[in-house]
């Protein structure tokens, strides 16, 4: 029995020895090493010789030692009968390996502690394989981040060039960036400031997320302040905590702002300006953040720099229609009043001559040329006075200097007079004045005017001669009412608005005469009176022109 | 020998028509005046002048129209505009009077372009 058993050991101990693939070995009650095998020197390094009675501690590391790690699990062994776990070892060379250890703590048969059995696996490949594996997967859901954060940016820069190139006026541009821009960043303010012409300052031109802090008059100058210091120096710059002083005064748009960054907008190497975000919460801004920010900046700024040539442009171009327009205006005008001025000036200089020379032959015209060359040199002269009047007060007009020099008169005799005077002017129509006696403050000189180019007008555009009604009423207290009424070839409804426009001419086609200022002129003349003048369609053809101008001296009160 | 040379006047401002009339009727012309270029072709019917003096902006149909519509010449184009030539080579008249003329200018202008009367006679 007793060489049976001596036996088995022997062949036990052979079989541990022998295992290559763990480590295997005896701790006393103390944790002392009691026998070695040969996977235990493979796996640790140490021959038998070097490690028997050395502590289990010398293949932790000191740390750990320290800390009571080895005690730790002889305690729990003790405890529970063994203890399981992984972690890494020391090799003899001092490398490392991955350990799987179970301790088992042997007792007597009278309970009492013998010592500890530690079986040893190096899982040091299998626990690079496991890490290598969650390396990868880190690295792919990482690159997965990356590839989505990439996308989000790319859409994001997408939709700022989108809306770069649909939108041509300049502020609905900037205030569809600062959306797009905002929500690309996740921040809470934005701003856009430009250069402004002398390329001194910058000037907020459009803001997000500032509520009323509107600061149209902020003037920030070049190297002032982060949005100032970004466009002179041309880089980013981050503001990472300005609510504890970490601050470039001044800055616009700050208000509660924790931190900011500001990028310049460049085109061409000419800094337009800056565009500037920020942050209301404790968030830290990355050189990412900047970098993704710059880039819309960079489509950002193209967009900028196309709308301002785009309105220069247009401008440019109203400017030149508006020019072209006023020149063909001005170029139409001096035909007419040459045509009008020379006309008058031919019957005059003609008649004259004839008059000269017929009387340098010591000859006589007879009675009737006579008294019609006469006439005719009268009426033409008159004419003539009238337009130059016309030219001269429009003149006045224009230079602000045609003051009213308004006395209360009876109006009655002035409107005869002009209306005698309108009737010597035409055999084929019939004037005929119905005037009640009213008086009011006016200027004579221009009311005696106003009626003349309203009886002149009548006159004009009746060629069939016909009877032209006049009357001067007073409708109210307030109110004195002067009708024109004609049953001439009358003016379209949608025209009529527009005859009272300066060069208007009703029949411009037919070449009817006319400066095209005397309702222009009579217009503005009632109308500083405090008074108003129009026109309407008369029943049974014609028009009826009706001027109404306070009775009381109002005119002041009316401006 | 063949009568008093006759001229069409086509003038819309009654100043300047009476004063031409007045003048050419004492220098001995027949004188014949239309208020416009409608007027104008209507009496063109019944009348033949030797010489048409032209009036360009007027009412109902101008100057422009006129010519347009009647082949005959001469015609001298009466205006008061600027380019007074231009407007007559536009029209291919023979000649132009610029606003405000004298007498002379007017009969010299006349006598340049008047046809001789053989021309007529030979017609």
């Amino acid at each position: 029995m007793q060489a049976n058993q001596r036996r088995r050991d022997d062949l036990l101990r052979l079989l541990v020895e022998s295992v290559k693939d763990y480590a295997i070995f005896l701790l006393d009650s103390e944790g002392r090493i009691q026998t070695w095998n040969e996977g235990a020197r493979r796996i640790k390094g140490y021959t038998a010789d070097e490690i028997i009675g050395k502590h289990f501690s010398i293949f932790y590391s000191p740390a750990e030692s320290l800390h009571g790690l080895p005690a730790y699990e002889l305690r729990v062994a003790i405890a529970e009968g063994r203890w399981e776990g992984e972690g890494w070892r020391f090799r003899k060379d001092g490398s490392r390996f991955w350990a799987s250890v179970v301790i088992t703590a042997l007792f007597a048969e009278d309970g009492e502690l013998v010592g500890f059995a530690k079986v040893t696996r190096d899982l040091t490949e299998r626990k690079r394989a496991e890490e290598d594996r969650a390396e990868l997967l880190a690295l792919e859901r990482r690159a997965r981040t990356e590839a989505e954060t990439a996308l989000e940016q790319v859409r994001a820069i997408q939709t700022v060039t989108e809306a770069a190139l649909a939108h041509l006026d300049l502020d609905s541009l900037l205030a569809t960036l600062l959306d797009h821009i905002s929500e690309a960043l996740s921040v809470d303010t934005a701003a856009i400031l430009l250069v402004d012409e002398d390329e001194q300052a910058l000037i907020p031109r459009a803001a997000k997320g500032v509520g009323e802090q509107t600061e149209a008059d902020v003037r920030l100058p070049l190297g002032r302040g982060l949005a100032g210091r970004v466009a002179a120096e041309r880089r980013p710059i981050m503001l990472d905590d300005l609510a504890n002083g970490d601050s470039l005064d001044p800055v616009p748009f700050a208000d509660g702002v924790r931190a900011m960054i500001g990028v310049p907008l460049v085109v061409d190497g000419r800094v337009l300006g800056v565009l500037q975000v920020g942050t209301r919460y404790d968030r830290r801004f990355r050189e990412a953040d900047l970098s993704f920010l710059q880039i819309l900046a960079d489509r950002a700024v193209l967009a900028i720099d196309h709308a301002r040539l785009y309105a220069a442009a247009r401008l440019a171009r109203e400017d030149a229609e508006e020019a072209i327009r006023s020149v063909r205006l001005r170029d139409d005008f001096l035909s007419t009043a040459a045509h009008e001025l020379k006309t008058p000036v031919t019957s005059l200089r003609g008649f004259a001559e004839l008059l000269l020379r017929v009387s340098d032959r010591g000859e006589a015209l007879n009675p009737a040329r006579y008294r019609r060359a006469v006439h005719t040199i009268h009426q033409q002269a008159q004419n003539l006075s009238r337009l130059v009047t016309q030219l001269l007060e429009t003149s006045r007009l224009d230079s602000g200097r045609l003051e009213l020099d308004c006395q209360v008169e009876a109006l009655t005799p002035l409107v005869r007079r002009a209306v005698e005077q309108a009737q010597a002017q035409t055999e084929r129509h019939q004037l005929a004045l119905a005037a009640a006696e009213v008086q009011a403050p006016v200027d004579a000189f221009r009311f005696e005017q106003v009626v003349t180019n309203l009886l002149d007008n009548a006159i004009k555009y009746s060629p069939d001669g016909e009877a032209i009604d006049v009357a001067l009423t007073q409708p109210s207290a307030e109110w004195v009412r002067l009708t024109v009424r004609d049953r001439g070839i009358g003016i379209p409804l949608d025209e009529q608005p527009r005859v009272f426009e300066r060069y208007y001419q009703a029949h411009a086609a037919s070449h009817r005469s006319g400066l095209g200022l005397g309702l222009y002129l009579s217009r503005e003349i009632v109308e500083r009176h405090g008074g108003r003048l129009w026109v309407e369609s008369a029943e049974g053809g014609g028009s009826r022109f009706v001027a109404e101008i306070p009775a009381d001296g109002r005119r002041e009160a009316q401006g | 020998m063949s009568g008093p040379r006759r001229l069409l006047l086509v003038e819309d401002d009654a100043g300047v028509r009476d004063m031409m009339e007045m003048i050419l009727d004492s220098e001995g012309y027949e004188v014949v005046t239309a208020t416009n270029g409608r007027t104008a072709l209507a009496l063109l019917d019944v009348e033949a002048p030797d010489l048409i003096l032209l009036d360009m902006r007027m009412p109902e149909m101008d100057g422009w129209e006129f010519a347009r519509r009647y082949a005959k010449r001469p015609i001298i184009v009466v205006t008061a505009a600027q380019d007074a030539s231009r407007r007559a080579a536009e029209i291919a008249a023979q000649g132009y009077l610029a606003k405000p003329f004298g007498i002379d200018d007017l009969l010299q202008t006349i006598d340049l372009h008047l046809p001789p009367c053989d021309a007529k006679a030979a017609r």
